[in-house]
């Protein structure tokens, strides 16, 4: 016991915490601005409220792009291949471009990119997943079918092999060639998760009063999944980000524009690294891992609360001891 | 035996899928893929291979047949190993070509793989068995992070401070230059010198997932009522972790192999291409950037094809390790 004790918290907010397994640690910072409910609990979460800070910080460098950097990233503003400075934080590229504007530029290409592809895809396997729960029977069959050979075909090489069939190269046609591959894992999830919902009774009751088979997806069953879409989505614009980055770096992106991955192919085309010039392709890895980080973040924040048992085992003795004793209570009784 | 019928049933099916997509994504792809090849290649570039305009025309005639009977063709080209020419290659067929170049491939991925299948899951089940103690604390975070960050930057980053400014291994191609391939004691050591930086990345990148996955599921095995019976019979903590808790935590990120896999033959494509390491990932990048459409278009094929064998051996493997199956 003697090593529980000192990590038990104790001030007037305790009572006011739920207790139970699925007990969710309230924000009373939030509750005071009036946040809807799933943005509260994801702010209480100490992960995913980290995640959310970066996330929020990386994006407004990028809305910010044209006050942070004084450069144009696509000028040729400086030495070729200087160290980061006082005039260029980040260094300059061996061709003289300014890499910290090309990252903080970069950010904006990037990120439209990967939330474009991620809403594509989250789209397309919300339909496919809720369509194939709901209906069952032969168009289950063929939609499984779908998503299983989009399962078995790794995702970048059939990434890489679309694009070399597409004529163009660009953000838009990224985004299509990306919501296009990655729906597979999200449209087996959602299907499994929604088999359980298109059984209930409220479904039923739709049907009965004669709503169309889209109108009871859209309006019955799609509301009941919506945190679970949610976190779909962000593990499909994590995934995006990579793939769209990676795709950049070798050489299928548009290699005269600004984003993060065609900042790296340029440093890999002309072998920089050999060369020792670590800015340039340093700062924009790092601006990709810290992205990825972010929502991995927010990630783990989700799985957590909605599994309790992957909690710290911190927090998870102190509830058990909480229900088991109800010690925590008398003694928050007692601070009053 | 059912259960391996069933699922071999599906592996047909998924792998007459994927040979359908192959054959269908050049004629769904919008324009034809010669205009896109004569915008992006240099005039020189053409002058230069007069044979692969010739070669992409008689490639392309089969797409003016209709559509049954050029699918009928494929399907009997692929049943006799025939893949083509390949046009960045030429006159190599695409068979020789993919020969050349996999064992490389083969064996950093198979190597790699499976270091980071057992470091993972051992680090994985360890964490979960002292949850909260330092391996979980400091080994469970930190594998975590590398896991999390792109393989391509994990490789960059590992080429310029492992490779270039600490100097232990060497950073480029897959043996020393000056050697030439075969079974002699120089090529095999320089091979395996030059492997060694790749593969650490592949481990670390991709242990991270093996771990999670471990200690998601052993967390709750740990909990079970046969992990206390072991321990009440009185037997060493060590083994009821590995034979008790581990044993049956473990078939369950072992679902995951297939797309872990097919995850790792993505990574390994970026660390070819940073390592310039003449395998399958950095053909398939090449093929695909010169517009070589049957080497590309075979090597994807293959590609999936891997991730379905690593989906069998899977499966056989599920059998030997969870009795229920077998019946």
């Amino acid at each position: 016991m003697s090593n529980i004790a000192p990590i038990e918290p104790v001030g007037p907010s305790f009572s006011e915490e739920p207790v139970g397994p699925l007990a969710l640690p309230s924000s009373r910072r939030g509750r005071r601005f009036g946040l809807p409910g799933w943005a509260r609990l994801l702010l209480g979460n100490r992960k995913s409220c980290t995640g959310i800070i970066l996330f929020a910080g990386i994006v407004t460098a990028a809305v910010a792009a044209p006050l942070l950097a004084q450069n144009s990233p696509t000028d040729l503003v400086g030495l070729p291949g200087q160290p980061p400075n006082r005039d260029f934080w980040f260094g300059t590229t061996d061709q003289g471009y300014d890499v910290f504007s090309q990252v903080v530029w970069g950010a904006r290409t990037s990120l439209t990119v990967a939330a474009c592809a991620a809403i594509a895809s989250t789209v397309i396997a919300t339909a496919l997943g809720l369509l194939a729960a709901y209906k069952g029977g032969w168009v289950d069959d063929v939609i499984n079918l779908f998503t299983n050979i989009f399962l078995v075909i790794p995702t970048l090489p059939l990434l890489i092999v679309i694009s070399a069939f597409v004529p163009t190269r660009g953000p838009v046609i990224m985004v299509l060639i990306l919501g296009f591959t990655t729906w597979a894992i999200e449209a087996r999830i959602l299907r499994s998760q929604a088999l359980s919902i298109v059984k209930r009774d409220f479904v039923l009751a739709a049907k009965v009063a004669g709503e169309g088979t889209w109108g009871i997806i859209w309006r019955e069953v799609m509301p009941n999944m919506v945190s679970r879409i949610a976190a779909g989505f962000v593990f499909v614009f994590y995934g995006s980000i990579i793939f769209a980055a990676g795709l950049e770096f070798l050489g299928f992106g548009d290699v005269n524009g600004t984003s993060w991955g065609v900042i790296l192919y340029w440093a890999q085309n002309n072998s920089v690294v050999l060369q020792g010039a670590w800015w340039h392709f340093v700062f924009p890895g790092l601006a990709i891992a810290l992205t990825v980080a972010a929502l991995v973040f927010i990630n783990y924040g989700v799985d957590e609360l909605s599994n309790p048992r992957l909690r710290g085992p911190r927090r998870q003795r102190r509830m058990l001891l909480r229900l088991l004793s109800g010690r925590a209570a008398v003694r928050a009784e007692e601070a009053r | 035996m059912r259960y391996l019928l069933r699922r071999l049933g599906f592996y047909a099916i998924a792998l007459w899928g994927a040979i359908t997509l192959n054959f269908l994504l050049p004629r769904l792809a919008p324009g034809s893929p010669i205009d896109g090849l004569m915008a992006r290649l240099p005039p020189s570039q053409l002058a230069a291979n007069p044979h692969m305009v010739e070669n992409l025309r008689a490639y392309l005639d089969v797409q003016q047949q209709s559509l049954p009977r050029a699918y009928v063709g494929y399907l009997k080209q692929l049943a006799t190993g025939d893949f083509g020419v390949s046009t960045s290659n030429f006159p190599a067929p695409v068979s020789d070509v993919i020969g050349r170049v996999l064992p490389y491939s083969i064996f950093l991925v198979g190597t790699a793989f499976l270091l980071s299948f057992l470091l993972g899951t051992t680090i994985g089940m360890i964490a979960a068995w002292r949850r909260g103690g330092i391996v979980d604390n400091v080994l469970t975070p930190t594998f975590m992070s590398l896991g999390a960050f792109p393989a391509f930057f994990s490789s960059l980053l590992a080429v310029y401070f492992l490779g270039l400014k600490l100097g232990w291994f060497p950073i480029q191609h897959a043996y020393d230059l000056g050697l030439s391939p075969g079974f002699d004691w120089a090529f095999l050591s320089s091979a395996f010198r030059h492997a060694q930086l790749p593969i650490l990345i592949i481990v670390l990148v991709y242990a991270g997932g093996w771990l999670l996955g471990m200690r998601n599921v052993m967390i709750n095995t740990v909990e079970e009522d046969y992990v206390g019976l072991a321990h009440a019979k009185g037997l060493r903590d060590w083994r009821v972790m590995t034979h008790y808790a581990g044993r049956n935590a473990v078939l369950a990120p072992l679902t995951g192999f297939a797309a872990q896999f097919g995850s790792a033959v993505g990574g390994l494509i970026f660390i070819e291409y940073v390592f310039s390491y003449p395998g399958a990932g950095l053909t398939l990048q090449q093929a695909a950037l010169g517009s070589d459409y049957p080497l590309a278009q075979a090597l994807l094929l293959f590609f999936a094809v891997c991730v379905l064998v690593a989906n069998l051996v899977m499966d056989l493997l599920y059998v030997v390790l969870d009795p229920r199956v077998r019946t």
